[in-house]
């Protein structure tokens, strides 16, 4: 039976790929009429200059405008920098992002430190993540090529390597970080009139400016900018939550580099040299679906998983763990959950993810010091990235006694 | 997006690289739509087409006030619509046996899983409205407000064709797998 789950997958999984010779036959036409059109504008909209010098008076007017523009923007300049600071400076000095390393915070407290590299239309073309607040249990994330591969510090030990698109910008979240992003919405949410931004005088930070931006559409947010006001660079942004003089720091973002060169060797893999490596992208791993559906396939490879298991087929066990080496399996926090006993395997939960994953809790034996005993332990299944139809067995277990 | 507002200003300026990136950054994705709603790849390369040609004609005088994803998408929708009406279309597909292949295009199809061309066979069974408000609502994330207001009824009306649509869409692949 395809559960509305499933349906809602199999839309959701529609694609389709322009052909060249579409893409050659609309932007050809595209242009044209783009040009046309500015060609049209240009035309139908008189020329003011012309209009403004035919007559002495506005020719006058139009010189008194200009002296008085020239004196006023004198006297800004003189007053101070900020004052003669807009902000569209700063979106423009923003703009064309190639790379940038920033560091995020969650209340108070270090999370992300990403470094990111762009193409001329602002794709991501690479990234590397660091996710954790000490060196020793730090999660990496590397992305290129849409291959993910991320090293999980001991006790695993594990640098996984998965296929993973970056489908809408959304990859690990990093569109929401983007400095540049951030800074043009500001700007769109101050240009709809739903913030308001005011310069903090003085400043909480030495030789940089403060920018409040207030929300003026009902939501209890403010954003404060600090920005370089040499090269009008963005260089933190954090996120106050709540009513006005109630708002507490949520999140935000330092950005510690923007568009300086990245280390190249950043973005390769770097990870202790007795990582094991479990490899989702140039093999085939866990088990294919069929026709069964995603709850009866769930029950099936966590069954087959331990079956193989049991009799020290590590090379099947190993697929149906998603292609994890033996080594794995020998592991002091993996090798005790070896089952002796038939497995009796429960229902499975789903669990709330951005894709497939369930839950599924056995009850078996184990041999553990000579000691037979029965444990409870919990398996996460996940569907394969980038192999359709297939599901494998996740080495991250919980366990209760 | 705000990246969107740029593009739209680049192109309200006569810049072709604005609009190539609008191009660039939305053409699969409604071309997807349109295959969905059309089930004919030419159809849907035509109606991506117009909708494109028109947007930049028309781009001196567009103002974004919300989301230029939506915007495209709606406009889409309409120019599908438009199509089936105009040729029948939803007749044709709605008789009974006059299904067509999931995919009208052989590279196309060998590009796709068994799973999908069956779900592409479903989707053309189903009522255009109905269908629209499936593609609509789950691959171009569009809300039941907006949806409804695209296709002047009431958002239960839309809710409920939704319903219908994936109640249907269910037991047509039911049918089929266990056939």
């Amino acid at each position: 039976m395809r559960s509305e789950r499933r349906i809602k997958k199999l839309v959701s999984g529609l694609h389709d790929t322009t052909s060249a010779k579409m893409d050659e036959r609309v932007l050809g036409d595209v242009l044209r009429s783009l040009e046309n059109s500015t060609k049209r504008t240009a035309v139908t909209q008189p020329n003011m200059w012309r209009i403004i010098m035919k007559s002495p008076i506005t020719k006058l007017a139009a010189a008194a405008v200009i002296i008085i523009a020239v004196m006023l923007s004198i006297h800004l300049w003189d007053k101070s920098t900020p004052s003669a600071y807009a902000f569209v400076q700063t979106v423009e000095a923003m703009q064309g992002k190639r790379s940038f390393h920033i560091q995020t915070y969650f209340q108070q407290r270090r999370k992300d430190e990403f470094w990111a590299q762009f193409d001329e239309q602002g794709n991501l073309i690479r990234f590397r993540q660091h996710e954790g607040e000490s060196p020793e249990r730090t999660l990496v994330t590397i992305w290129e090529d849409n291959v993910k591969s991320q090293y999980y510090p001991p006790p695993w030990g594990v640098h996984l390597m998965t296929r993973a698109e970056n489908t809408g910008g959304g990859l690990e979240g990093l569109e929401e970080f983007d400095p540049e992003t951030i800074v043009q919405e500001i700007n769109a949410l101050v240009t709809d009139g739903k913030a308001i931004m005011e310069i903090q005088e003085p400043s909480p930070y030495a030789d940089l400016m403060t920018i409040d931006v207030t929300r003026t559409d009902g939501k209890a947010l403010k954003k404060v900018l600090v920005v370089d006001p040499d090269t009008k660079l963005v260089v933190r942004v954090d996120d106050y939550w709540g009513r006005e003089g109630e708002q507490v720091f949520h999140h935000g973002i330092e950005v510690l580099e923007y568009n300086k060169s990245i280390d190249p060797r950043l973005f390769k893999p770097d990870f202790p040299e007795d990582t094991m490596i479990i490899d989702q992208v140039s093999q085939e791993v866990g088990m294919d679906q069929g026709k069964m559906t995603d709850e009866e396939a769930v029950v099936e490879i966590v069954r087959q998983a331990l079956e193989a298991w049991a009799k020290g087929d590590y090379a099947r066990a190993g697929k149906l763990w998603g292609g994890a080496p033996t080594r794995l399996f020998l592991t002091e926090h993996f090798g005790h959950l070896r089952p002796v006993s038939t497995v009796s395997v429960g229902q499975p939960e789903p669990v709330q993810n951005i894709k497939p994953v369930f839950r599924v809790k056995c009850r078996y034996e184990v041999k553990h010091d000579g000691e037979v005993k029965t444990v409870n332990p919990t398996f996460t299944v996940i569907a394969v990235d980038g192999q359709p139809g297939r599901w494998y067995v996740s080495w991250f277990v919980a366990t209760e006694e | 997006m705000l990246e969107d507002k740029l593009l739209v200003l680049k192109c309200k300026r006569g810049r072709k690289d604005g609009m190539c990136r609008i191009y660039e950054k939305y053409k699969d994705y409604l071309l997807t739509l349109a295959r969905a709603l059309l089930n004919d790849t030419a159809a849907a390369e035509d109606v991506v087409h117009d909708v494109f040609v028109s947007f930049a004609e028309s781009v001196n005088e567009f103002q974004l006030t919300g989301n230029l994803r939506s915007y495209l998408a709606t406009c889409v929708a309409n120019l599908a619509r438009d199509r089936i009406r105009a040729s029948k279309q939803a007749r044709k597909l709605d008789a009974a046996g006059v299904i067509r292949s999931g995919s009208d295009d052989p590279e196309q199809s060998a590009l796709e899983t068994e799973e999908l061309i069956r779900l592409r066979q479903a989707m053309v069974q189903l009522p255009p409205e109905q269908r629209e408000v499936v593609v609509l609502h789950i691959r171009a994330c569009m809300r039941f407000r907006e949806i409804a207001k695209l296709q002047g009824v009431s958002i239960s009306t839309a809710h409920g064709r939704y319903r219908y649509a994936l109640d249907k869409l269910r037991s047509l692949l039911n049918t089929e797998a266990i056939e």
